[in-house]
């Protein structure tokens, strides 16, 4: 990038310690030292770094090495092996051996040199790390959930506006051709006015690190800093089945299915129905739970919510009868899309196209893309902080319904709960000593 | 009309079969029901062993107990004065933990004496944290007070840190001394941010000017927060000074600067707009930044065009975000701004321009952006038809049509062409049509491109006339994909090679039939296998099997035989058919395709069908791994070089089965595919249960 361009470069000028309590890292690096041979110049590539790796961090990072106007500099995870293989992989891209390796975030902030950092570790880190991460400057490409509760999720829009910065989640169906279009359809008013929305969610739990079973309370391994994984979350023991890529079937680390995917479809219905910035008014629910083991979310759940303009919108998980994948039932017939479908009655409404002359939504087919393009043009991405949030919440909202058991009214202008002060005690979570959201 | 009073015998039936199953149930259910629920002691006995590990049936004991007194005064105090009891017990921390998990739901006021005590243990603090920061009201928050002077370390801090969560304005005095005292500066400062009003931002605002370098940023971090509050509780004055205060230091990071400038800009007013140009025209980069995402806010319609003059004056990032900014204003009051970049030296800003378009250029971006898309290439190019696609408007559709009726010149008409198809112009149709037939290949081309949008099934014999009457080989591709396009649009798979096949039973050179043969292999209709088996056979290729009447067309196929007359000829067809096959899109082909590679003497044929057999094997992504393994024994036989070999590795590891597993072993020792197949071992294992696994 150009010396009179981004604030990167104004980055360079900063106090190094740009976070309160961070480790001074001595050297900053000049982007324009970093660059190799290529289209883009290296003085307009954009800087980035990552933290977690143990999930959905090394796909995100290929794809944003995949990307001429990246360079990628820093991998940060608490656990030397990801964080290894990050690095090398990094390294093998660019052909050097010059990828920066950190345990603690707070270092990879204070470098002064990103401009972006990509974010994907459990869902209890992500409130602490993103504020942090706005606060030092740096545009964010988060992982879904936004947060793990919802006020969590109000501090983080807060701050994303306050600093200005860029925020992208990895809710990528929307820069999907299938979604986007059905959206489209949607908001065309091809079905009529809407009736109902069914999303569809997966249900039980996936053993996706192969440690199902493994719950034997054991050291942790040398080279991962346990402690500081488990964060602000109460203290648990080690056992394999609890950390790597399962954490999320745990609700302090994570929601279960329903928070792993309630930023995909129920994402993508909010959008169809224009539903982007609100949230329900009324939700009711109800979830099983397992009898025994360290996993507590719930394997099915049925969560039932309206709007504000009538509209009914059921999510579940575990029931047949909703279908994965988002379903939207209106006057004159429905239109239906998953990653692997898009079907609607009657059906040429797939076939039709939205025209240059009707309503349009947010057009991108490349997620990673989009981030990088606003990350330039500072314009709102297709999936920002406010509308990250306003798809969690629906989720956060359905926990405490579940919890609560009872229907729980909500103001979304105000985001408070109408006449239900001990359901407000499930909005926020409880932290460990000393960890604090910072401002 | 009457009604039957007779019982219908499946009701009675159902009924008989309930009166027994109550029958049967009724002496259980009084067995279960003279069994005592668990007590909440007895619950607890249990729970206190809770190691962290696998065995928790106890906690969802505990909670089905307590969630089901949660909402019952009685049940909660019994469950509040136990819990609390069980904190104080030898129970393990994790069945503590438990506890206060409950506490945090269902705990009041009089639990909060018991929590404040456990203060002080450093190793129950934890515990009772967690559930006074669920207790609303005053007690539990002078609770909280007090323990900023009686807790110590860690303890004391997030303590601090919950009164910040919970916004106590009365805890500003207990935490404002502790801005100075340098293990509790940055948890005072980040609370009193968060718990804002007058009292806290004047400590915060006091303790700025002094702070040490590490906690200034922090503080000011606060002063931010505190002022984003004010500003939203109308308090906009204070609000303006404390951004001022904060955005004047420049030994603060950029970030917190640029933060304090665009809370400055939301504070000031009616001068907010002046101050959002001298920003945008200053040296700081930051400051622009901030300007820019301030814009929408501060400029209506009416005056947007103070800043579009700016434009051409701004360095190229910040033109860029501005140029997006733009984008979401009316187009009359912005467009011609942005469209003058599109002669910006930068491609960059040549691109944001582009992008921003859509929305705002109308009419008068057709033609700039039809000439940009006839004369660049790469990315811009790709940006220019793009926004031709999407310009906003009937209008100019319209203006689109007048500019093809001109005279324009042939690369531009080309992708006025594009445009006309890609924005669903039907109207347009009769002219691309006869495009189709105009003297310029650029035309020819850029016309089936529209008409693979726009074109119908019955455009389809206009487009093989086209194609076969074609000497350019690239024209016959785009023809080619134009067919198979036009084939996708009916409804049903089996019609789409109709008129292909209509077409190769009519036609009489092997060039011609070669080149239809060809399609067949493109549009995977089920219908046009049998076709394309006979002229493998070297037979004649008529269609007299056609019966499908998807499309309405006046072509009488049933007596269409064509003869080849020579050996070559012969041959040309074979080839072609043998090809088509080999790249059949779907699985249908692949019994034809093993049948090729067993049969045929022609090694190069044998090649091809080899290699369309182990891909079409791929393709049913949900048949049955372990006949999908067999196949793939089969394709490896036939295999005799490496590279088919690696492909049969390639599609093993996608259908994890045993037998899978035992083929890919059998590469092993081949040191050319040993990698291979490790790969697709690796990929194999995991995915199969372990006692599967012959070792």
């Amino acid at each position: 990038m150009k010396s009179n361009g981004y604030g990167r470069r104004e980055f360079l000028r900063r106090a190094p310690l740009a976070v309160a309590g961070a480790v001074a890292f001595p050297t900053i690096i000049k982007a324009s030292a970093l660059g190799l041979g290529g289209a883009i110049a290296p003085s307009d590539r954009i800087v980035m770094g990552g933290i977690g790796f143990g999930m959905q961090g090394p796909s995100n990072m290929k794809s944003f090495l995949g990307k001429p106007e990246v360079q990628w500099v820093a991998v940060c995870d608490l656990d030397e092996e990801p964080r290894g293989k990050a690095r090398d992989t990094v390294n093998e891209k660019y052909g050097t051996t010059d990828c920066a390796t950190y345990r603690d975030y707070r270092e990879l902030y204070a470098r002064g040199d990103l401009d972006a950092v990509s974010i994907a570790v459990p869902d209890h880190w992500h409130a602490m790390l993103s504020i942090a991460a706005v606060r030092a400057g740096l545009d964010v490409f988060g992982e879904k959930p936004f947060t793990h509760s919802l006020r969590e999720g109000r501090a983080l829009c807060d701050a994303v506006t306050r600093y200005g910065r860029v925020w992208q989640t990895g809710s990528w169906q929307r820069s999907t051709n299938n979604f986007h279009r059905a959206c489209e359809l949607v908001r065309a008013g091809r079905i009529g006015k809407i009736q109902r929305v069914e999303v569809g969610l997966p249900s039980g739990y996936t053993d996706f690190a192969n440690t199902f079973g493994q719950e034997t309370i054991e050291d942790p391994p040398a080279g991962f800093d346990y402690d500081t994984w488990i964060g602000p979350a109460p203290w648990a023991p080690y056992c394999k089945a609890r950390v790597h890529k399962n954490w999320r079937w745990t609700m302090d680390f994570g929601g279960g299915q329903l928070m792993d995917w309630i930023g995909h479809h129920l994402d993508i219905a909010h959008w169809g129905m224009g539903f982007d910035l609100t949230g329900p008014v009324e939700v009711s629910g109800k979830g099983e739970f397992p009898t025994t083991g360290i996993y507590n979310s719930a394997k099915r759940f049925w969560i039932e919510t309206t709007y504000a303009d009538g509209t009914p919108m059921v999510i579940a998980g575990g029931y047949p009868e909703i279908q994965s994948g988002t379903k939207w039932i209106g006057e004159f017939g429905w239109i239906w899309v998953d990653r692997g479908g898009f079907e609607s009655q009657p059906a040429r409404l797939t076939d039709e196209v939205i025209g240059p002359n009707e309503p349009r939504l947010y057009y991108s087919r490349d997620h990673q893309q989009n981030f990088l393009d606003c990350v330039r043009s500072r314009a709102l991405t297709i999936a920002p902080a406010e509308v990250a949030h306003r798809s969690a919440s629906v989720g956060h909202l359905g926990v405490v319904a579940i919890e609560t058991g009872r229907t729980i009214k909500w103001d979304p202008a105000t985001e408070t709960l109408v006449g239900d002060p001990a359901a407000e005690r499930l909005l926020s979570r409880s932290y460990r000593k000393p960890y604090q959201l910072p401002a | 009309m009457t009604t039957s009073r007779q019982t219908p015998i499946p009701a009675l039936l159902i009924l008989g079969i309930g009166v027994l199953a109550v029958a049967l149930w009724a002496p259980v259910a009084r067995a279960q029901a003279t069994q005592p629920a668990p007590s909440l002691d007895a619950i607890l006995k249990e729970v206190a062993l809770y190691d962290g590990g696998i065995d928790s049936g106890a906690l969802w004991k505990l909670r089905d107990y307590v969630y089901a007194r949660k909402d019952d005064p009685a049940g909660r105090a019994e469950c509040e004065t136990k819990l609390l009891a069980f904190l104080r017990s030898s129970a393990t921390p994790l069945a503590k933990m438990a506890a206060g998990r409950h506490l945090r739901l269902i705990a009041g006021d009089t639990a909060v004496p018991a929590l404040q005590a456990l203060l002080d243990d450093g190793r129950s603090a934890d515990i009772a944290l967690y559930a006074l920061q669920g207790i609303p009201g005053v007690v539990a928050e002078h609770a909280l007070i007090q323990a900023v002077s009686t807790t110590v370390a860690e303890t004391r801090t997030a303590v601090i840190a919950i009164l910040g969560e919970r916004r106590v304005e009365m805890a500003v005095p207990a935490l404002v001394p502790l801005l100075q005292v340098r293990v509790y500066a940055v948890a005072s400062a980040t609370a009193l941010g968060r718990i804002g009003g007058e009292a806290a931002t004047a400590a915060l605002a006091a303790a700025f000017d002094g702070a040490s370098r590490d906690v200034k940023p922090v503080i000011a971090s606060a002063i931010l927060a505190a002022a984003h509050q004010m500003l939203a509780n109308g308090n906009t004055a204070r609000a303006s000074r404390l951004y001022e205060s904060v955005g004047a230091d420049m030994s603060l990071p950029m970030s917190i600067r640029e933060a304090a400038a665009i809370g400055t800009i939301s504070t000031a007013g009616t001068g907010a707009p002046a101050l959002v140009l001298r920003l945008l025209s200053g040296s700081d980069a930051g400051l622009r930044e901030a300007a820019v995402s301030k814009i929408a806010d501060v400029f209506i319609p009416a005056t947007i065009g103070q800043v579009s003059a700016l434009l051409s004056d701004l360095p190229e990032a910040t033109r860029i975000q501005v140029i997006a900014v733009l984008a979401t204003y009316p187009a009359d009051r912005v467009g011609p701004a942005v469209l003058s970049q599109l002669d910006s030296e930068s491609e960059a800003v040549r691109l944001a321009a582009m992008n921003a378009l859509p929305s705002i250029g109308g009419i008068s971006a057709v033609r700039p952006l039809a000439e940009r898309a006839a004369a660049a290439r790469g990315a811009e190019q790709a940006a220019a038809r793009a926004a031709l696609g999407m310009l906003e408007g009937r209008a100019v559709d319209e203006e689109m049509l007048a500019r093809l009726d001109g005279t324009p010149s042939e690369a531009v008409a080309g992708e006025l062409l594009l445009a006309v198809g890609e924005r669903r112009n039907f109207s347009a149709k009769p002219l691309i049509t006869s495009s189709l037939t105009s003297t310029s290949s650029v035309i020819r081309r850029r016309a089936y491109r529209a008409l693979r949008t726009i074109g119908t099934p019955s455009d389809m014999n206009l487009v093989l006339d086209a194609l076969l009457a074609s000497q350019d080989e690239g024209e016959r591709t785009e023809a080619a994909r134009t067919v198979v396009a036009l084939g996708q649009k009916m409804s049903s798979p089996n019609g789409r090679s109709q008129m292909v096949r209509a077409r190769l039973a009519t036609e009489k050179t092997s060039e011609s039939k070669a080149q239809l043969i060809g399609l067949l292999g493109m549009m995977g209709d089920p219908a046009a296998l049998p076709v394309l088996r006979s002229a493998i056979k070297g037979r004649d290729t008529g269609a007299a099997d056609t019966d499908v009447d998807d499309v309405d067309v006046d072509v009488d196929v049933a007596d269409a035989k064509v003869g080849v007359a020579d050996a070559d000829a012969v041959d040309a067809v074979v080839d072609a058919a043998v090809r088509a096959m080999a790249a059949w899109p779907t699985s249908d082909a692949r019994e034809d395709l093993m049948a090729l590679a067993r049969d045929t003497r022609n090694e190069t044929h044998r090649l091809l069908a080899i290699r369309g057999f182990i891909r079409t094997i791929g393709l049913d992504a949900y048949r049955d791994a372990q006949a999908v393994a067999a196949d793939l024994r089969l394709a490896a036989g036939f295999a005799w070089r490496t590279d088919e070999q690696k492909l049969v590795l390639g599609v093993l590891g996608r259908f994890p089965c045993v037998e899978a597993l035992d083929l890919a072993r059998t590469f092993l020792h081949d040191p050319s595919l040993k990698a291979e197949a490790q790969a697709a071992i690796d990929r194999i294992t995991p995915r199969l249960p372990k006692e599967a696994i012959r070792w």
